[in-house]
C-alpha cells in the first residue's frame, strides 16, 4: 500500500488503535470515569431547566427532579472513586480485576436504565443501549463478560416495561403527566441530550475499532495478493480474476480479450545495466500500464518480464486499438535513470511484443483459461519472430 | 474454537459444548459465509432483511386489526385504512429488488456497485420513516441509528456506507427538527401520545418488529467481531508461543521483565529469575533421535507448567534451556519452588520403545529484592548474566543441583 498516502480518517485510526491496546482494566477505568462524566452532565442538565420560563420548567416534577440531581451526582462520585481505585489494581490478580471489569460494565448499564427510567423507557436512550452499547462492549471487552452483565440489564429492563405497563410504577417519572409530553421541547430536548454523549462515544469506538480491524484485513490481503516489485496483482491472485471474468463472460455472452505483453530482449538490459536497473525496467513498465488501463480492465505480472492485461467486455477490434495504443505509450515514454558514476542520463528505450487472444463464447468452462494463455502466447511469439514491437491478435 | 488465556497457558482440548454452545457454534459457522459473498449478493441480504420487517409489521397490524381494541389502545385510524397497504407496496419493492439481484448476480461490476447502493438507500429510507412512525425518539431511533452504520461498515466498503449515510442522515435530521420546532406531530401512528408506554398496539409494533432486527444485526456484529478477535488471537499466539512447548518464547520473557521492572515501587516487591538447563541431552538426541528429544522437551514443559503457579511465566529460552520469572518472589521461595522443580524433572519419564528416559537438570537462580529493585540499577541484561553463570557453576558443581548466584550490587 502506497505509503505516502494518508488516509482521511488516518487520526480516528490511531486513535482507535491506542484505544484497543490497551489493557482491560484502563479501558474499565476510562468507562468509569466517562459513566462519571455523564452522570454529572445529566445533573447539570436537569439542574438547568430550572433557569428556564415557568411554563417550560414546570413539565419537570420539581421533586423528582432535586433527588435525581442528588443521586446523580453521588453516582457520579461513586463511579470517579471506583475509576481512581482502578489506578491501583493494574498489578493485581485476575480475580480481582475480573470483578472490577464486571463494576465498570454493570455501572454502566445500571446508570443507562436509571436515565432512560427517568425520562421514559421506550426513548431513544433505551434504543442505544441496547444496540450499539453491546457492539462497542464486544469490541473492547471478553464477549463472555458483556453477555452476562447484559444478561442482568434486561432482566432489570423487562421488569421495568411490565411494571409501568400495568401501572404499578410512573412511566418517565421526572416529567409531569399533566400535558402531553411529547410535544413538549424539554421533555425533546432532554432526550435528545442526554442521549447525544453516548451516541457519540460509542459510535466513535464502534466505527473507529472496525475501521482499524477492516484497515489490517485489506493490507493483509494486499500483501497476499500483489507482486512485491511492482505492486501488480500477483500470478496467484490474477488467474483468481480471471477464472471468475471468464465464468461471467461465459454466462453473460460478453466478449473478453486477453494480452500478454513481453518486454523485447529484456536479458540485454540485464546484462547491460545490471539486475537493479532491470527491476526498475520492470516496475516502469508495471505503471505505464496500470496508467493506460480501460474501465474495468485489469493486469499482472505473470512471469519475470511478462504482464497478463485481461480487458472484460471489450471486442477484438477495440482490444487491438487498445494494444497499439498501449505499444505507441511505451514506444515514446523511455526509462530514464542517472548511473551512479555520476556521468550523463541513460534513456532505455523500451519496445514489447504483445499477443492478444480473445475468448470464443462456444468454449467450454473447463479449458477456457489455459486455451486464452495459450493463444495469446502463442500471438506473441509469432511476433517475436516477426521482427518484435507489435501487437497481434492470434489467428486461427 | 481454542481459548488460551495466557501466552504459556497451554491451548485448552476441546471441552464438550452444552446445547447453547453448539447452536452458538453452528450458527457462527452459518453467519461466517456471509463475510465472504460478494458486495451485491449482501445488498440481495439487506433486501430479504428489509421484506422480511415488512411481512411481520403487516401481521402484527393485521392482528391487531382482529382485536376489537379501545381507543386508548387502538392506532390511528389512516393506519388502519392505509397502512397495511403502505406495508404491501414497500414489501413489493424490496422484494422485486432482491429478485433483480439474482439476475445481476454476474454482470457488470458499476451496476452491481449501483444496485448495492440504491438497495441500502431503500433500507434507509424505510427505516426513516418507520423510526418516524415509532416516534422519532423512540427505541427504534436507537436501535437503527447506532445498528445500521455498524453493522453497514462491517458488511459493505467503507465508502458506499459513506454516501448512503450522506443521503439519508439529512433526511431523517430535518423530520426530526421539523417535529421538535412543533411543525408535525411527534407520531401519527396513535392518536394520543399521553400513555404511549400503555398502548399495546404501539408497544407490539415496536417490540414485535423491532426486536427480530435487534437480535439479527446484533448477531451479525457479534459473528464478525468474534472473527476477527479469533484472528487477532491467532496471530498473537503465534508471535508470542513457541511452536514445540506452547511455553512463552525468548521475546515475550524479556518483555515480562522489562515490563515488572517498569512497575511503579507499590507493585514490586522481589523478583526472582531461574534459568534452567537440561543435562547431557545431546546425548538423548543422539541415542534416541531428535523425534524423542523433541517429546523430551514437551513433557518437560507440562511438568514446569504444572508445577508453577497462576502468576508465573515459563518461557523456553534456547533448545532445551529453560527460564521461569517468579514475581513478588522471595530468595526463600524461590529456592523451595527451584528444588520442586529439580525433583520434579526428575520425576518425569518419558517412554520409548519399552525404554524409558529420565532427564535431570541444573538451575541458576537469582533474586532481586525490594531494596535492589528501588535502587534502580537492577536491569535485564544483569539479571540474565547472574542466572547465566549461577546455571553454569551448578554444572561445574556436578549437574542435577540448584545455585544461588547473587546480583552484583
Amino acid at each position: 500500500m502506497d505509503n505516502t498516502r494518508k488516509p482521511t480518517h488516518f487520526y480516528i485510526l490511531d486513535f482507535a488503535n491506542g484505544f484497543l491496546s490497551l489493557s482491560d482494566i484502563q479501558k474499565a477505568k476510562l468507562l468509569l470515569y466517562g459513566v462519571s462524566l455523564n452522570a454529572l452532565y445529566l445533573a447539570a442538565l436537569i439542574f438547568g431547566i430550572h433557569f428556564l420560563p415557568p411554563e417550560l420548567s414546570q413539565t419537570l416534577n420539581k421533586n423528582t427532579a432535586s433527588n435525581i440531581i442528588f443521586m446523580a451526582i453521588f453516582y457520579g462520585f461513586f463511579a470517579f472513586i471506583a475509576g481512581v481505585t482502578g489506578e491501583l489494581l493494574e498489578f493485581s490478580s485476575k480475580v480481582i480485576q475480573d470483578v472490577y471489569i464486571y463494576t465498570a460494565i454493570l455501572m454502566f448499564c445500571t446508570g443507562s436504565l436509571f436515565v432512560a427510567h427517568m425520562l421514559g423507557d421506550l426513548t431513544i436512550i433505551t434504543g442505544v443501549a441496547t444496540s450499539g452499547a453491546p457492539i462497542a462492549g464486544m469490541v473492547l471487552f471478553e464477549t463472555r463478560k458483556l453477555l452476562h452483565s447484559f444478561f442482568f440489564a434486561t432482566l432489570i429492563y423487562i421488569i421495568i416495561v411490565l411494571l409501568t405497563f400495568l401501572g404499578f410504577a410512573r412511566y418517565a417519572p421526572l416529567i409531569n403527566d399533566v400535558t402531553n409530553y411529547t410535544s413538549n421541547p424539554v421533555w425533546i430536548g432532554l432526550v435528545f441530550l442526554s442521549a447525544i454523549p453516548n451516541i457519540v462515544v460509542i459510535m466513535s469506538i464502534g466505527i473507529a475499532s472496525i475501521l482499524s480491524w477492516k484497515k489490517r484485513e485489506q493490507e493483509t490481503i494486499y500483501l497476499s495478493q500483489k507482486d512485491v516489485l511492482t505492486g501488480a496483482n500477483n500470478r496467484r491472485h490474477l488467474m483468481d480474476l480471471l477464472t471468475q471474468s471468464i465464468h461471467n463472460a461465459l454466462l453473460n455472452k460478453t466478449p473478453l480479450c486477453l494480452m500478454m505483453v513481453d518486454i523485447d530482449h529484456f536479458k540485454n538490459i540485464n546484462d547491460t545495466y545490471g539486475h537493479l536497473i532491470g527491476d526498475k525496467v520492470i516496475k516502469h513498465l508495471s505503471d505505464l500500464i496500470a496508467s493506460n488501463l480501460h474501465g474495468v480492465a485489469y493486469f499482472g505480472r505473470y512471469g519475470g518480464e511478462e504482464f497478463c492485461l485481461v480487458t472484460p467486455y471489450t471486442q477484438e477490434e477495440k482490444a487491438l486499438e487498445q494494444a497499439e495504443h498501449l505499444l505507441h505509450v511505451i514506444n515514446h515514454t523511455p526509462f530514464i535513470f542517472q548511473p551512479d558514476n555520476g556521468s550523463q542520463e541513460i534513456q532505455i528505450h523500451l519496445t514489447v511484443s504483445i499477443g492478444i487472444s480473445s475468448l470464443r463464447l462456444d468454449e467450454t468452462y473447463l479449458h477456457a483459461t489455459d486455451t486464452l494463455l495459450f493463444e495469446s502466447d502463442q500471438a506473441m511469439y509469432d511476433i517475436k519472430r516477426g521482427g518484435r514491437n507489435g501487437a497481434k491478435m492470434y489467428a486461427v | 474454537m481454542p481459548k488460551c488465556t495466557q501466552y504459556n497457558r497451554q491451548c485448552a482440548p476441546p471441552v464438550k459444548l452444552n446445547l447453547f454452545g453448539r447452536l452458538n457454534q453452528y450458527l457462527l459457522n452459518y453467519v461466517s459465509d456471509v463475510f465472504e459473498w460478494p458486495q451485491s449478493k449482501k445488498a440481495q441480504f439487506i433486501n430479504a432483511i428489509s421484506a422480511l420487517i415488512c411481512i411481520s409489521q403487516i401481521s402484527v397490524i393485521y392482528i391487531l386489526l382482529q382485536f376489537d381494541l379501545p381507543k386508548q389502545h387502538a392506532l390511528h385510524p389512516i393506519i388502519h385504512q392505509y397502512g397495511i397497504e403502505y406495508l404491501f407496496f414497500s414489501f413489493c419493492l424490496y422484494a422485486s429488488m432482491f429478485m433483480c439481484g439474482q439476475f445481476l448476480r454476474h454482470t457488470h461490476p458499476k451496476i452491481q456497485a449501483i444496485y448495492s447502493f440504491l438497495s441500502l438507500l431503500a433500507y434507509g429510507v424505510g427505516a426513516v420513516i418507520i423510526t418516524y412512525l415509532l416516534g422519532p425518539l423512540s427505541i427504534a431511533t436507537g436501535v437503527t441509528l447506532t445498528m445500521s452504520p455498524l453493522v453497514g461498515l462491517i458488511l459493505f466498503s467503507n465508502r458506499l456506507i459513506a454516501i448512503v449515510a450522506i443521503c439519508v442522515f439529512p433526511i431523517g435530521t430535518t423530520c426530526f427538527i421539523l417535529v421538535a420546532i412543533g411543525k408535525i406531530p411527534y407520531t401519527i401512528l396513535i392518536e394520543s401520545t399521553q400513555s404511549m408506554h400503555q398502548n399495546i398496539s404501539l408497544l407490539a409494533l415496536m417490540y414485535g418488529t423491532g426486536l427480530p432486527f435487534l437480535l439479527l444485526t446484533l448477531f451479525i456484529a457479534y459473528a464478525c467481531i468474534e472473527r476477527w478477535k479469533q484472528r487477532e488471537l491467532i496471530v498473537q499466539t503465534l508471535s508470542t508461543t513457541d511452536s514445540l512447548t506452547s511455553l512463552a518464547n525468548r521475546g515475550v520473557f524479556l518483555d515480562e521483565i522489562e515490563s515488572y521492572l517498569s512497575r511503579p515501587r507499590m507493585h514490586r516487591k522481589a523478583l526472582s529469575v531461574l534459568m534452567m538447563d537440561l543435562d547431557d541431552f545431546k546425548q538423548i538426541n543422539d541415542r534416541f533421535g531428535h523425534l524423542v528429544g523433541d517429546d523430551v522437551l514437551k513433557n518437560i514443559a507440562q511438568t514446569l507448567q504444572f508445577i508453577t503457579r497462576e502468576e508465573d511465566l515459563v518461557a523456553r529460552y534456547g533448545g532445551e534451556e529453560f527460564c521461569i520469572l517468579l514475581p513478588n518472589t522471595n530468595r526463600e521461595t524461590a529456592e523451595a519452588i527451584a528444588k520442586r522443580i529439580l525433583t520434579a524433572v526428575t520425576e518425569t519419564t518419558t517412554r520409548k520403545d519399552n525404554r524409558t528416559i529420565n532427564v535431570t537438570t541444573s538451575i541458576g537462580l537469582t533474586t532481586a529484592d525490594a531494596q535492589q529493585l528501588n535502587s534502580g540499577k537492577v536491569t535485564v541484561d544483569m539479571l540474565l548474566g547472574a542466572i547465566d553463570a549461577g546455571m553454569y557453576t551448578s554444572k561445574t558443581l556436578g549437574k542435577n543441583t540448584l545455585y544461588f548466584n547473587p546480583l552484583p550490587i
